[in-house]
């Protein structure tokens, strides 16, 4: 822990690293503390079940949080309205959380929400401290600083018996992003930028860091979208340095320390940046200065292009894998090349998910919304991502204010993104979605996934076709 | 009983990038199942017509591929959600070997958790394993797990990648908690000098 301060220059996620490794066991792998842990309904109960094969009891339970959010039904019937195959899991968390002595942000609490969305809500993901679940998107909370990656059950398992997980330790990808966004480009353009960039596998092996001007003037919210796709160029884990723009977010939330504490804490995360001579194993440096809103046109979220751009041809591509997974993908998606997204007809609306359901994200979709309605034949949902950023969005009227549209207002949960709750595509539907993944079948079988930032899934909604707010304000 | 040196198995080939663990097991077959059953979800869509029939130009439901024992992939395999019944999906199916050029993160350790042996090759072994698959229908692959090595026709072989401590847990059949059960001294006394460090990370004075 005293090795923050030794003379060898550091990235932030070395120092981050190196104060959690309690042991190194060989190999490029490290026995690594975990500050942090949540669980939800649907990865957490055969962990549990694993865990009583072994001693049966959770070693830190005051570090270990839970909340329901994948299989919980948006509507207002919540437990009872979701499927019925898996109401059972959100009984089973029940249990194990009191018998566990786990703090649970049940339906009724107000607290609960999608895991990504209420760790930094209620400043249980802080900079600094590794945090782990079982959910691949768990690189969203490195956008405070955390250092933070998804598991699989048995892992989830492992941190529940013994406060530990036995990693490899990544090598780092920095992404120096350079010059201004745009006013009309969001966070989420910005990484399915970069995905497209540098492909889907580009980080496998690597913790991501971003950093720059571009990333500098982003928001938390913004920086959580960012790094929660980290997980969609294969890197475990996404970071941001924390700044002042963090501390002022953290500052007076719940599980956030405060006096004296916080004076400690606020030392401790003051010395996070990555020290100037330091260099990480691939540097990138990616000009945002000419970026236009994205969208995803295949199976990928590779498979990206300007909204107002035309669908790639696989011939003119280099490399037979690349070649035949676009030519895949085209047919699942029913596109061909050359074909405008801006011409494509779109049946549903997905606003949400751990991506983009926070309250700058529907203020940002309510912005392109305000006095205009949905297109007939689009069913269009808005689904926050906590019950606090309902109710946030509630006072402010934006509920009013979607509804008039003729969005449907939905409680929160992981709704149409992990489509096990009630919400999902039908056969055949073409969706736009403010969530991180348009692999085939994930929004319901058959169903297709274009992936695109709140704004533009709300100017396509209007519209009907794809769209991004530009080309909205110049029709209606 | 921990897995022998030598594995032995039928191999069959899907050579499409990027197969996220959504197209391994869809979310609906995750749920409500034990193993030895999650195979009903592997490939569902590729593998199942909607109304639940074989699809006759998936490689799985074709003699006699449908009784293969090791899978050889597109790069990326098992990319996107951390689903563990991926992994239990295919073991389930029987495969207990995957090969691949690169493999997505979280699935390539939930192999390790689960015995199932996720071997790296470089681009140029993935693209000759997917042309002699080809050329050779019923192909037999032998596994060399201790030298690293994937063999065929007795005389031709690729190296595949694995880790020295990844190696030595796969072939004594390791339990990982078992294995951080012995390191209980070095971590109450990291969490003692962490705890004093970072009281803030434990209570709110």
């Amino acid at each position: 822990m005293g090795e923050i301060n030794s003379g060898k220059p550091k990235l932030l996620f070395d120092k981050i690293w190196d104060a959690h490794r309690i042991a190194t066991l060989g190999g490029g792998y490290d026995l690594v503390y975990i500050a942090r842990h949540m669980l939800h309904e649907l990865a957490s109960d055969v962990a549990f079940n694993m865990l009583e094969k072994k001693t049966g009891k959770v070693r830190r339970p005051e570090l270990t949080f839970a909340t329901h959010d994948h299989v919980v039904s948006t509507g207002d019937d919540r437990a009872s309205g979701s499927l019925p195959k898996y109401v059972k899991y959100i009984d089973m968390l029940r249990r194990n959380a009191e018998r566990h002595q786990i703090k649970l942000f049940d339906l009724e609490d107000g607290e609960q929400g999608i895991v990504h969305v209420i760790a930094p809500e209620l400043g249980i993901a802080l900079p600094g401290l590794t945090f782990v679940c079982g959910d691949s998107h768990t690189c969203t909370v490195g956008g405070l600083g955390a250092l933070s990656w998804g598991i699989g059950t048995s892992d989830v398992a492992h941190v529940l018996a013994t406060q530990t997980l036995i990693q490899r330790r990544p090598k780092v990808f920095r992404v120096n992003c350079q010059g201004c966004l745009g006013e009309e480009v969001t966070a989420k353009d910005l990484i399915l930028a970069i995905i497209g960039e540098y492909g889907a596998d580009a980080g496998t092996g690597f913790a991501m860091e971003f950093c720059g001007k571009a990333v500098l003037q982003l928001s938390i919210d913004e920086r959580l979208t960012l790094c929660n796709l980290s997980v969609e160029m294969g890197a475990r884990m996404g970071q941001i340095a924390p700044d002042d723009i963090t501390y002022e977010y953290l500052s007076g939330r719940k599980f956030v320390p405060t006096g004296r504490q916080w004076d400690q804490a606020i030392e401790y995360w003051s010395g996070l940046k990555s020290d100037q001579r330091a260099l990480a194993e691939r540097e990138e440096s990616f000009d945002v200065t000419l970026l236009r809103p994205q969208i995803t046109w295949g199976t990928s979220p590779a498979h990206v292009i300007p909204v107002d751009g035309v669908v790639p041809n696989p011939a003119e591509k280099a490399g037979k894998n690349t070649r035949a997974g676009m030519e895949k993908a085209l047919a699942y998606m029913d596109l061909v090349p050359g074909q405008k997204m801006n011409d494509t007809k779109v049946d549903v609306v997905f606003i949400g998910s751990c991506s983009n359901s926070r309250i700058s994200d529907l203020r940002a979709a309510a912005a392109v919304v305000k006095g205009r309605k949905v297109s007939p034949h689009v069913r269009a949902l808005i689904v926050p991502g906590s019950s606090e950023t309902k109710r946030v969005a509630e006072r402010e009227g934006l509920d009013k204010l979607f509804k008039n549209a003729g969005f449907e207002w939905r409680h929160s949960g992981c709704s149409m993104c992990v489509a096990v709750n009630g919400d999902q595509l039908k056969e055949g539907q073409r969706c736009i979605s403010t969530s991180n993944r348009n692999f085939e079948g994930r929004q319901g079988v058959g169903g297709r996934t274009h992936l695109a930032s709140p704004a533009t899934a709300a100017a396509s909604a209007i519209l009907g076709r794809i769209c991004d707010q530009r080309s909205l304000d110049a029709v209606v | 009983m921990p897995p022998d040196n030598l594995k032995r198995g039928l191999a069959a080939g899907i050579a499409v990038p990027h197969i996220d663990t959504d197209t391994i097991i869809p979310i609906d077959y995750c749920v409500n199942r034990t193993r030895p059953h999650f195979d009903e979800g592997l490939f569902r869509a590729w593998r199942f017509n909607s109304d639940g029939r074989l699809r006759k130009d998936f490689i799985l439901n074709k003699t006699p591929y449908s009784g293969c024992k090791i899978l050889v992939v597109g790069p990326n395999f098992g990319c996107g959600s951390s689903r563990e019944m991926a992994v239990w999906a295919l073991n389930d199916f029987g495969i207990f070997c995957v090969i691949a050029s690169s493999f997505g993160e979280i699935f390539y350790s939930n192999c390790f958790q689960n015995q199932v042996l996720a071997a790296k090759v470089s681009e140029s072994a993935a693209a000759t394993l997917f042309k002699t698959l080809d050329e050779n229908v019923g192909l037999v692959l032998d596994i060399d797990i201790k030298r690293n090595l994937i063999r065929w026709n007795i005389t031709q072989s690729v190296e595949f990648e694995l880790d020295p401590l990844r190696k030595s847990m796969f072939l004594q059949g390791l339990d990982p908690i078992e294995a951080t059960f012995t390191k209980e001294a070095d971590i109450s006394r990291f969490e003692e000098k962490y705890r004093a460090t970072y009281s803030w990370v434990y209570e709110k004075e």
